[in-house]
This record gives C-alpha cells, structure tokens and sequence, in this order.
C-alpha cells in the first residue's frame, strides 16, 4: 500500500503546489479534515484556514493558507480548488495583520448585513494567514 | 523643375518610415500581452478544469434543482459581447460585432426582447449609436482579465436572470484558435445546460464519494462558482483573442510600410535620375549651340 499521495492545489491564477505528502489537513465546513494515503473518495467544502502537508516522518511540514473552495480525494489524489492559496514563507505577515485589522473595523462598523458575509470571510482569510505564518 | 518632386517623395518616406516605426513598437507591445493573458489562461486552465469535472460529478448525482439549470420560455434574451476597447487590431471587432448584430436581429425578429450586455468600448458604443437595449457595459478592462471581472460580469448575468429581467443569456466573443486565427462565436450561458460542461472526462464519475456537507448544498455553492469561473476563462480567452489580433494586424501594418517604403524608395530615385539626365542635357545642348 502506497504510504504518500498526491497533492494537487489549483487557484484560478494557477497551480499553486503540486507534490507528494503522507498526511494532510485541511480546513473543512465542518471542521478539519485529516488525510492520510488510501482515504475514501471524499468530496468537501473548504473554508478559508490553513492547510497542513506533512512530508514525511521526521515531521517535515508545509502550511498554506488557502481560501474557499473544495476539495476532492480520489485514487490517492487529493484536489485543492481553492481561490487563493499562499505557502507559509510567502506570506507578507505585515500586510496579513492590517488586513485583519482591517476586516475587524469594517466588520464592527457595519450595520448593513449586505457585506458582512464579505468581512466576514476577510477576517477568516487574514486570520489563516497569520496562522500559517505561524505568528498566532 | 524635377527637383521638387523628389523632395515631396523624401517627405512621404520619411512619414511612412514613421507610422512603421509606430506599428511596430504597438506590434511589439501587444506580442508581449499577449504572451502574458496566453499564459494566464494556460495557468487558469487546470482550475477550470476541475471545478468543471466536480461540476459533472454532482449534477449527474445530485438531483439537479438548481434555479440556473432553469429552461424558461424565451421572452428576454441577453447577449454579452466581449470585443475591445481599442482599435487597430484589424478586423477583430468587426467580425464579432457581425456575428454579434445578425444574432440580435434574428433575435428581435423571433419577438424576443433583447438586450446587449457589451464587454469593451467598440461594441458598447457600435449597438448604443444604433439605438439597441445596452443592458450594462464595461469598457476598462484594458485586455487584461483577471477573476474579479469573472466575478462581477458573471454575479450580474445570473442577477439578472435569477430576477427574471432575462429568460437566456448568451455570449458572443472570439475563440481563441491560434494566433493567427480567432473565431467569433455564439455560445449559451444561462440557463446552463448540462452538456455544455465540455472539457471534462468524466472520469472518476463512477466513484462513491462521501459529500460534505450534502450534495445538494455543496450544489449550491459551486455553482456560482463554476460560471464565475466560466465568464473568467471566456474573458480571459477574448483578450488572448484581441492581443493576437492586434499582433497580427499590426505585423501586417509594419511589413505594409517596409513595401510602401521600398516602393516609394525607387521611384525617388528614377526620379533623381530623370532631373540628373535632363539637366546633362540641358549642359550638353548648351555646349554644342556654342
């Protein structure tokens, strides 16, 4: 039995990673979903937050924030469609934290409901940015 | 005298040796747009792709109720026409706009209501100076897609025919065949059919998946979705489409004035022979009367 699988992650811009892990997690509407080789076909949303590749057994790991979008595990495959998605060290912390700071007063500020849900997902994306980063 | 004839031939090669020079910088310019928007289309090529095969997956699974699945008599249609903002890139928009034109009066004819949703300056203002519905325009895209424009064109097709304004909508723009070829076509939008989700194998369709959160809701979400991203790619290729065919006409402009010139070159000279010749013989006649 294969012990490492595929991981494809496409954005709309491009392919954004495309490699082997032996684990891998990620952010589901429903909570985090783990992966690991021989998973069941599986067909799930994907929320903004941070996905989690374990390379191998030393613990060599990879995170990315990601947005929304799906994910698809088939045949050992696993098919991020996401609509961003940025790896750890390319992430512009600066930039992530007045995003959030940001998305925060817009979310506070606002009485309408129209863009909340926009605000919302920002606070969301910025926050697994940071994550991913690892600065919170 | 024949001296000034020259000189006025002198004057046109130097301004055609101008206008060249400007065809081929704006030549130049556009080979290299158009291998940026080719390239991002290729990039965006992969996501399409999958979210279309997923797209297949549920709707041969989940039963389809979506509304944009809708087939509604035809009362209103909409065309949105993707053609440039700016000219001299040969005859793009006008094949387009051909096409474009005789779909909304065969249209009209059939008495539906229809309305033109124009992408790019040269169609907005070809249909609003002819008197047709211009439902919304945009002309500030510049030939470079990116996904919000997929976003807000493909948010305001499906508003508006979620609300009922239109009962069909359409797309006209050119499809990008090579660079030397981009073909004008006519392609449903909304409702979406499900035979158009081409481009996908279907492969894996047989699978048992475990769908979370459920079929139908996971359904809702991808569908906008899925025609965001359709409208994007359609946009992304029409302005691969106009930067070829900028490249191309300019490219034909640039050799049209190497011929003009080379053309223009000969007869100044035959000219500056013909004024030597005569004035020799102007001086031999004198001579000889002597």
């Amino acid at each position: 039995m294969a012990r490492s699988f595929k991981v494809v992650i496409v954005t709309p811009d491009k392919t954004a990673y495309e490699g082997e892990a032996i684990s891998a997690v990620i952010p589901g509407l429903a909570g985090y979903i783990g992966i690991w080789a021989n998973h069941a076909p599986l067909v799930a949303a994907v929320i903004p937050g941070v996905v989690t590749l374990k390379k191998d057994d030393a613990g060599s790991e990879l995170r990315m924030a990601v947005g929304s979008g799906f994910v698809e595990v088939s045949d050992n495959t696993v098919n991020l469609m996401v609509e961003t998605c940025e790896v750890a060290g390319e992430i512009d912390v600066d930039r992530a934290e007045k995003a959030l700071e940001r998305a925060r007063r817009r979310l506070a500020d606002m009485q309408e409901d129209i863009d909340r849900e926009r605000a919302r997902l920002a606070v969301a994306r910025a926050q697994a940015r940071l994550r991913a980063a690892g600065k919170k | 005298m024949a001296g000034a004839g020259v000189k006025i031939l002198n004057k046109r090669i130097r301004s055609v040796k101008n206008t060249q020079q400007i065809t081929k910088a704006m030549k130049m310019v556009a080979a290299a747009k158009l291998q940026r928007q080719q390239g991002k289309m290729l990039a965006a090529r992969p996501y399409a792709r999958k979210l279309t095969e997923l797209m297949q997956q549920l709707a041969s699974k989940a039963e389809i109720a979506d509304p944009l699945f809708e087939v509604r008599p035809v009362q209103k249609r909409l065309f949105l026409v993707i053609t440039s903002d700016k000219g001299l890139c040969g005859s793009y928009n006008m094949n387009i706009i051909k096409l474009a034109h005789q779909a909304v009066d065969r249209s009209v004819a059939d008495g539906v209501e229809t309305a033109v949703y124009a992408i790019g300056r040269k169609g907005a203002e070809y249909f609003r100076k002819r008197g047709y519905t211009v439902f919304a325009s945009h002309e500030d895209f510049g030939g470079d897609a990116d996904s919000s424009q997929g976003k807000m064109v493909g948010d305001t097709a499906v508003g508006a025919f979620l609300d009922g304004t239109f009962d069909e909508v359409r797309v006209i723009y050119a499809a990008f065949v090579s660079t030397m070829t981009q073909k004008p076509v006519d392609q449903p939008l909304l409702p979406i059919a499900p035979d158009a989700m081409d481009g996908a194998d279907g492969e894996g369709a047989g699978q048992d998946y475990i769908w979370e959160p459920s079929q139908a809701e996971l359904f809702g979400v991808l569908v906008p979705l899925y025609l965001r991203n359709r409208v994007f790619m359609t946009l992304s290729e029409a302005f691969t489409s106009e930067h070829a065919a900028r490249m191309t006409s300019m490219s034909a402009a640039t050799e049209n004035a190497g011929e003009l010139i080379d053309a223009l070159t000969l007869q100044r000279n035959r000219e500056r022979q013909a004024a030597i010749t005569s004035e020799l013989l102007d001086i031999v006649g004198g001579a000889n009367a002597l």
